[in-house]
């Protein structure tokens, strides 16, 4: 192996004339238009304070590569917003540990936890996510369900009244996952954690009943806006303009980074409530996030604005447009009742965050599109979606797959 | 027809003037080549082979294990039959329209990238959905790729037919000679060539496609559509080095049998058609012909508009409506270029393109010179075509693991200079072999007088200066497959490439309410080389077919040319 990369070496090297430098601090994100537009914003914020020149690049679904590949190791950038702790996880050789910043109220413990390794804590969090609520249009829907056998109740009735309750955007398989999770939390949150944790119990009982309750909702005929098979070709930002703009259904499960996509394309009132659970159980929170971790140890820009990322300043002006949540309290002007959010996440979540399940999920169970978590509920989706009867038959060939994608032999 | 390539005419004078014969000559013609090619694609080939072997065929058997990869693997065959498909009906268009000329806008799409052909056939589909659930996204794609490449089969296909003298197969008809045998001998001669190369190219497409894959089918369809490239990329960090090498090899192989397709229709002698008469057709045939060209071009031009129109739209018109609708205005042109991204990826690219299209020639014309005029053994000068031709099919997935292992080491990932030679290497066995092509095609004389007799020169140069709508359609293709990457550039450059055709898919996760701005960027990026292919029309569907210059504007030639080339 030694000798062959050698003798590549040399070669390429009469080619190229090697060698190439670099300047500037290199930040990816995996964002995109009007997001990545506000994370721009940020940084040349940013840059102003200290003349640093900043680049930022978009990473797209391919942050995977970028982080935790062996082989690209200098395609790395300096810092990078990882929306995945698994992906910190998979990459900490590559990363370099935080240093505790003095004077800065800590992050809530929970949060912390999530970005330690080895006893070390990797990055912090720029950005939070509430993805436990569920939007609707008020002119539309008159009363908000209080718990989900009063939510599954009035999307039947809707949906046989030939008035379709819900719109999903099921071609992005994370909005599927999000919906099993929610489930699952409010069924069994210790199943949820120790799955997070990377435990084969994907053949316990409560994942079987949280696939069950959603493909029970998922199965009423006429419960979705156009069918399942549109439902699966649309993304998330296509249900919410189906909602908000086309009023093809009241309601959208989803998440806080929705209001922006809501006021800029739908001319609809927004608002939301919680992801119904059933009497008695646990009420679910489900929590995603940006953290900003550091890839290269020299140099002191990178230092520096993984530390600011996690100020106050930092995240105000972004935070004021809606779409982004902090964690820190001193925070304040959100719009609308996304303050609401930022204070449920901020205390729900103070002995113990549960973050989005699929998100941790590494392997092959790892969701992308094609791929994963993404692919296996999509499937289910359909299944249910198109063919009610086969419930049960759905339901136990999706723990199949779950169960055995996380051991490979799927 | 003129004749000039058919006159019967050997030089039988001794070579006391003039050079020498030099055998190193065409091995120093063949080497700039060579290494390129060697370090950047054959050796790490040979290693991903090697790889893929450690531990015997286990690998294989592990990866074919795998229902999806053998989904995948079938998938990618399907593409493959897909490509003589398209040339076939290339074939039936061009058949059907007549002796018209005006046609090279139908091979306008080769200039547009995959990925903005998979954006505009998306938002086609997108009002009915029709055409994206897990059957229909088959038609789409399909579309997609026919919109892309027939239209470069019929312009190619069509001048080979305008090249056969007319009273040839009205002679061959008055003496009897059946249908069969008459395309056989007469037509199928015509069309053999040029047409060989067109089939090349499409079955490398066929074989690479990815981001074509990539945009136009939305998430939940990914699956069924997935091809051994595409399934490599999602599933490299869960599968073994060993088992990801042999995967990157299956897909080689399946490319390996396109080339060999290929290489049988390379394998023939290229006659040589510098002219293309017009046949004169019947006036019944020439207005079915021309009603013809008027339809296909009213039908080849949809998904351009459908472009245009949707990033004529405001964003939140686009994403309530699109591009039926109403709603214009130009803020997402604004858009497009508001964050900056878009305007430091056109530069990237467009700097690395005019890098990667000017240096490509340099090196391939010597090599192609070689393997046309270098006297090379007639065994070993077919051995090289035959190595051509499977080197210009290697998929960057096989060799990149191994390239970006060194590129890591050498800190040259994202380096604007490397990931150019990269291209060129990609691009110099395709340009190879068009090029060896046109020159061999080149009269004898013009080689011989400057070999042998006293014309000052060097008989490379005048065979260029022969050539040149050859050397233009290397060039030009060049800087429009360089322009339109987006895999070599995802998988060696990733984000820091730069690539214009990255700023476009990124937005893809948010289709609906970034469309209009992604189909400004997608009209931005397409205009460069579009206008490029345009503009260099005439000569392109030269370049293709015969590449030699017509023989009006040869000086040498202006004389009957029997004349010339007369022992002095």
């Amino acid at each position: 192996m030694r000798r062959r990369d050698a003798l590549l070496t040399l070669a390429l090297c009469t080619l190229t004339g090697c060698g190439a430098g670099r300047d500037g601090l290199r930040v990816v994100g995996v964002w995109n238009g009007w997001e990545l537009a506000r994370f721009r914003d940020v940084l040349t914020a940013f840059s102003r304070r200290g003349r640093w020149k900043v680049s930022l690049l978009s990473a797209g679904n391919d942050l995977d590569a970028l982080l935790g590949n062996q082989v690209a190791r200098t395609a790395a950038p300096d810092v990078a917003l990882v929306p995945k702790p698994q992906l910190v996880a998979a990459a900490r050789r590559q990363l370099v540990p935080s240093r505790p910043e003095p004077g800065a109220p800590p992050a809530p413990a929970g949060w912390t936890r999530l970005l330690t390794f080895d006893g070390r804590v990797y990055g912090s969090w720029f950005k939070v996510a509430h993805k436990s609520l569920v939007w609707y249009r008020p002119d539309m829907l008159r009363e908000v369900p209080s718990d989900w056998d009063e939510w599954l109740a009035l999307c039947g009735e809707l949906a046989a009244a030939g008035r379709p309750p819900l719109a999903i955007g099921a071609a992005d398989g994370w909005v599927l996952t999000d919906w099993f999770e929610n489930a699952l939390l409010s069924i069994d949150p210790g199943t949820y954690r120790r799955l997070a944790t990377g435990a084969a119990l994907w053949r316990h009982p409560s994942v079987e009943a949280a696939l069950r309750r959603i493909g029970t909702m998922w199965s009423i005929p006429g419960v979705f806006a156009g069918g399942p098979r549109r439902a699966l070709l649309t993304q998330y930002d296509g249900a919410l303009i189906d909602v908000f703009e086309h009023g093809s259904a009241p309601m959208v499960c989803g998440a806080d980074f929705y209001y922006p996509i809501i006021r800029q394309n739908g001319s609809a009132p927004a608002r939301w409530f919680r992801f119904p659970n059933r009497q008695g159980e646990h009420r679910p929170l489900l929590a995603g996030g940006d953290a900003a971790v550091l890839l290269r140890p020299d140099g002191e820009a990178g230092r520096a604005l993984v530390d600011w990322l996690a100020t106050p300043e930092a995240a105000r002006p972004w935070a004021a447009t809606g779409g982004l949540l902090s964690l820190d309290p001193r925070v304040k002007d959100y719009p609308a009742d996304q303050g609401l959010l930022a204070a449920e996440l901020r205390n729900e979540t103070a002995d113990g965050v549960t973050f989005d399940l699929s998100d941790q999920l590494g392997g092959r169970l790892a969701g992308n599109d094609g791929r994963g978590t993404w692919r296996i509920f999509q499937e289910f989706f359909a299944a249910v979606a198109e063919r009610p009867s086969a419930l049960d038959a759905a339901v136990s060939r999706a723990v199949a797959r779950l169960d055995g994608t996380s051991r490979g032999t799927a | 027809m003129s004749g000039t390539g058919l006159i019967p005419r050997e030089d039988t004078r001794a070579p006391v003037r003039g050079h020498r014969p030099r055998p190193w000559r065409p091995v120093l013609y063949l080497l700039p080549a060579a290494l390129l090619v060697g370090v950047v694609l054959v050796l790490p080939l040979v290693w991903a082979v090697v790889d893929s072997l450690h531990g015997g065929l286990g690998n294989y058997a592990g990866v074919l294990r795998d229902g999806q990869v053998r989904h995948a693997v079938r998938n990618s065959l399907f593409w493959l039959i897909l490509a003589p498909v398209i040339c076939l009906f290339g074939l039936l268009l061009a058949w059907a329209i007549s002796a018209h000329r005006r046609i090279g806008i139908l091979a306008a799409p080769i200039a547009v990238s995959a990925l903005v052909t998979g954006l505009a056939f998306r938002l086609i589909a997108q009002p009915g959905d029709f055409l994206l659930g897990t059957n229909g996204i088959w038609l789409l794609l399909g579309l997609a790729f026919a919109w892309q490449w027939s239209g470069l089969a019929v312009v190619v296909f069509r001048s080979g037919l305008n090249a056969i003298p007319p009273g040839l197969v009205r002679m061959a008809r008055a003496f009897g000679v059946s249908r069969a045998r008459r395309l056989r001998t007469v037509i199928g001669p015509a069309l053999f060539p040029a047409g060989a190369l067109v089939l090349i190219i499409v079955l490398v497409a066929a074989a690479r496609v990815f981001d074509l894959i990539l945009i136009a089918a939305p998430g939940s369809d990914q699956a069924e559509v997935d091809v051994v490239g595409l399934h490599w990329w999602r599933f490299r960090d869960d599968l073994g080095p060993g088992e990801s090498a042999a995967l990157t090899v299956i897909q080689f192989a399946i490319a390996a049998v396109a080339a060999l397709i290929g290489l049988w229709g390379l394998s023939r002698e290229w006659p040589t058609n510098t002219a293309d008469a017009e046949p004169a057709a019947g006036p019944r045939r020439r207005r079915r012909g021309r009603a013809v060209v008027v339809l296909a071009v009213a039908v080849w031009v949809v998904p351009l508009v459908v472009l245009l129109l949707t990033s004529l739209h405001t964003p939140r018109a686009a994403a309530g409506g699109g591009w039926w609708s109403g709603g214009f205005g130009f803020e997402s042109y604004r858009q497009a270029f508001q964050s900056g991204g878009l305007t430091g990826a056109l530069v990237n690219t467009g700097a690395r393109s005019v890098f990667a299209a000017v240096l490509l020639p340099v090196v391939a014309v010597p090599a192609a010179y070689a393997l046309a005029w270098g006297g090379l053994p007639r065994r070993v000068n077919h051995a090289l075509i035959a190595v051509t031709t499977m080197v210009a099919v290697v998929p960057p997935q096989t060799v990149i693991v191994e390239l970006g292992r060194v590129f890591d080491r050498l800190h040259l990932l994202g380096a604007p200079t490397a990931l150019t030679i990269v291209h060129t290497a990609f691009g110099v066995p395709l340009a190879m072999l068009l090029l060896r092509g046109a020159f061999a095609s080149v009269p004898r004389e013009i080689v011989h007088a400057r070999r042998y007799d006293a014309e000052p020169g060097s008989p490379l140069f005048a065979v260029v200066r022969e050539t040149l709508p050859a050397l233009v359609t290397v060039a030009v293709l060049e800087f429009v497959l360089v322009w339109n990457d987006y895999v070599v550039g995802l998988l060696l450059g990733g984000p820091e490439a730069g690539q214009v055709t990255f700023v476009l898919s990124d937005q893809a996760r948010q289709f609906v309410t970034s469309e209009s701005v992604m189909a400004a960027g997608a009209v931005v990026a397409t205009v460069i080389p579009l206008g490029l292919v345009l503009a260099t029309g005439n000569w392109l569907v030269r370049g293709f077919t015969s590449g030699v210059r017509p023989a009006g504007s040869r000086p040498e030639l202006r004389q009957p040319p029997r004349r010339h080339g007369q022992a002095p």
